[in-house]
């Protein structure tokens, strides 16, 4: 089997995040506290490089394509302070709270029996690697056509957007190669519940997190697509009304609050992701 | 027997799709799904009258700018990344954090700058394909195994020796990795731009078929680009085999 694409760019993405740093055998605590001080150094540079970027364009722009950083910051701060950033927040979030868990849950369950059965996986897994490399965007004549400009609408868009990102790693997570552990298991008469439970499942927790923050920042783009295509709901509502009524800053500060939800939303998977690997070994190192 | 089944069942499960979809399709003739001869025919047409030879190609051009400008851009950034250790370990993070943002979102902003215009195209395909193209491409030049650096350096090889001989076999397979990984994104975005701007290439065919309500012609403009998209990622991964096949 080729390996999935989706588990490849997860790996790139949580690669590092999962091992900050090279493991480099501290020589000294003051060389390593100096390295540390390197490190956030570039960080900050990085980022004061980019915001100056910004507000330098704004400024040579005059602020009438490119509002400024700063005129944006204040913009957010407005628009959250006078009441029409939270209902666009809400209205947006409502197909993410709905499509998220159940693309997850479904697709937990398709992957798990791709992952474990080989012949059904044969017979229709392509279908998964398919939908992962087309735009799903395209989709969205034929789902309005089907359901309005409905909610309903709005989460079979975030649902086709997470759902192939879900069932792919869940199957690679399942059918990483545990053989010996579980035939190891099954000759001491494991039941297979207790197979998935201490073999099957410990093994998959990593990749299968990883999966599904993959699918989170998916869930938003699908989300925000629907959005700005064809039911202007939401932020991505907003952001339509803001372009056409030519209003620079106030359109940046929808877009940011969507990129800070992604940020924000994709960082707590994260935290909860390190939190429940770091318990997992944990009981496995109390274990043993 | 066995090997035979394998060979068969997908095609077995295609046919049988097709067959579900053509049933539903005459018996309840739900609004969103024409019959499959509705969409064939529909798709002959937009191949015989030359729509979709102007609009793909239009659709091609900026996919293949967005991509040059990508890969020019991520080849600086992944250089910095993987050949200073101090960077690397700064902004690798940063950047695998940046991937959260959703790419999608930023398109109003490009359409407010640079108007519904092949500029606003390509640099929705930048956005969405840099941060992935930079991040495996620079893994790839953390994989160039050092003690073949060095000895080909105590042999006095010069730059471009090296460069041939040493980084080139060791990177080579992990760089068309990232090129596909790139290429789908960069396919992504294409289509999304073009779909929100609605005046330009495959989104304006697909925006034209909707408007007039003709669900055949959508169809068929969703069966092309899925064909073009699978058809770009076969040919990437048959490269990246030979690439690799070449490396060994």
């Amino acid at each position: 089997m080729t390996a999935d694409p989706s588990v490849q760019a997860a790996g790139v993405a949580s690669a590092r995040a999962v091992v900050p740093g090279r493991s480099s055998p501290a020589p000294g605590a003051a060389s390593r506290r100096k390295r540390k001080a390197a490190v956030w150094g570039v960080r900050l540079a990085f980022v004061a490089a980019v915001l100056g970027v910004w507000q330098w364009l704004g400024i040579r722009d005059g602020g009438i394509f490119i509002a400024t950083f700063t005129d944006t910051a204040a913009a957010l701060l407005d628009l959250a302070g006078n009441g029409s950033l939270w209902p666009a927040v809400w209205a947006s979030n409502q197909s993410l709270l709905l499509g998220f868990p159940l693309a997850t849950v479904l697709g937990l369950a398709v992957g798990f029996l791709l992952g474990r059965h080989r012949t059904v996986d044969r017979a229709t897994g392509y279908w998964l690697d398919i939908a992962l490399v087309i735009p799903m965007v395209a989709m969205v004549p034929v789902i309005i056509v089907a359901l309005g400009l409905t909610l309903s609408a709005r989460v079979v868009v975030v649902f086709l957007f997470t759902f192939p990102v879900v069932a792919l790693n869940a199957r690679a997570a399942v059918r990483v190669p545990l053989a010996q552990l579980e035939e190891m298991a099954r000759s001491f008469e494991a039941s297979p519940a207790q197979v998935w439970r201490t073999v099957i499942l410990p093994g998959a927790a990593a990749p299968l997190f990883t999966g599904t923050r993959i699918a989170l920042s998916r869930a938003i783009s699908g989300m925000i697509v629907i959005e700005l295509t064809l039911i202007p709901a939401g932020l991505g509502g907003a952001i339509i009304n803001y372009t056409s009524q030519f209003s620079a800053a106030n359109l940046y500060a929808m877009t940011l609050a969507v990129v800070l939800e992604g940020l924000v939303l994709v960082g707590l998977a994260t935290w909860a992701e390190r939190a429940v690997i770091r318990r997992l070994k944990g009981v496995s190192r109390g274990q043993s | 027997m066995a090997r035979w089944g394998a060979l068969a069942s997908p095609v077995l499960v295609f046919v049988a799709a097709l067959c579900a979809w053509q049933l539903v399709a005459v018996t309840a003739r739900p609004g969103w799904l024409p019959p499959l001869e509705a969409v064939w025919g529909e798709l002959r047409e937009l191949l015989a009258d030359g729509s979709v030879a102007e609009a793909g190609v239009s659709t091609l051009r900026t996919l293949a700018i967005g991509l040059a400008v990508t890969m020019l851009l991520a080849a600086v950034l992944a250089a910095a990344l993987g050949l200073n250790d101090l960077i690397d370990e700064a902004l690798t993070t940063v950047l695998g954090g940046l991937m959260a943002v959703p790419s999608v979102a930023l398109i109003p902003i490009f359409i407010f700058v640079w108007g519904l215009s092949e500029t606003s195209v390509v640099v929705t395909v930048v956005s969405f394909a840099l941060l992935p193209l930079t991040l495996q491409w620079a893994t790839a030049l953390r994989e160039v195994p050092r003690h073949l650096v060095e000895m080909s350096q105590s042999f006095e090889a010069n730059r471009l020796q090296l460069a041939r001989w040493v980084y080139l076999p060791s990177v080579a397979p992990l760089l068309l990795t990232g090129l596909r990984v790139a290429v789908v994104q960069a396919i992504k975005g294409v289509i999304s731009a073009e779909v929100i701007i609605g005046t330009i290439g495959i989104g304006r065919l697909l925006t034209l078929e909707s408007s007039t309500f003709d669900i055949a012609g959508v169809w068929a403009v969703i069966v092309l680009i899925i064909v073009a998209s699978l058809v770009s990622y076969a040919v990437l991964t048959w490269l990246e085999t030979r690439a690799s096949r070449w490396a060994d």
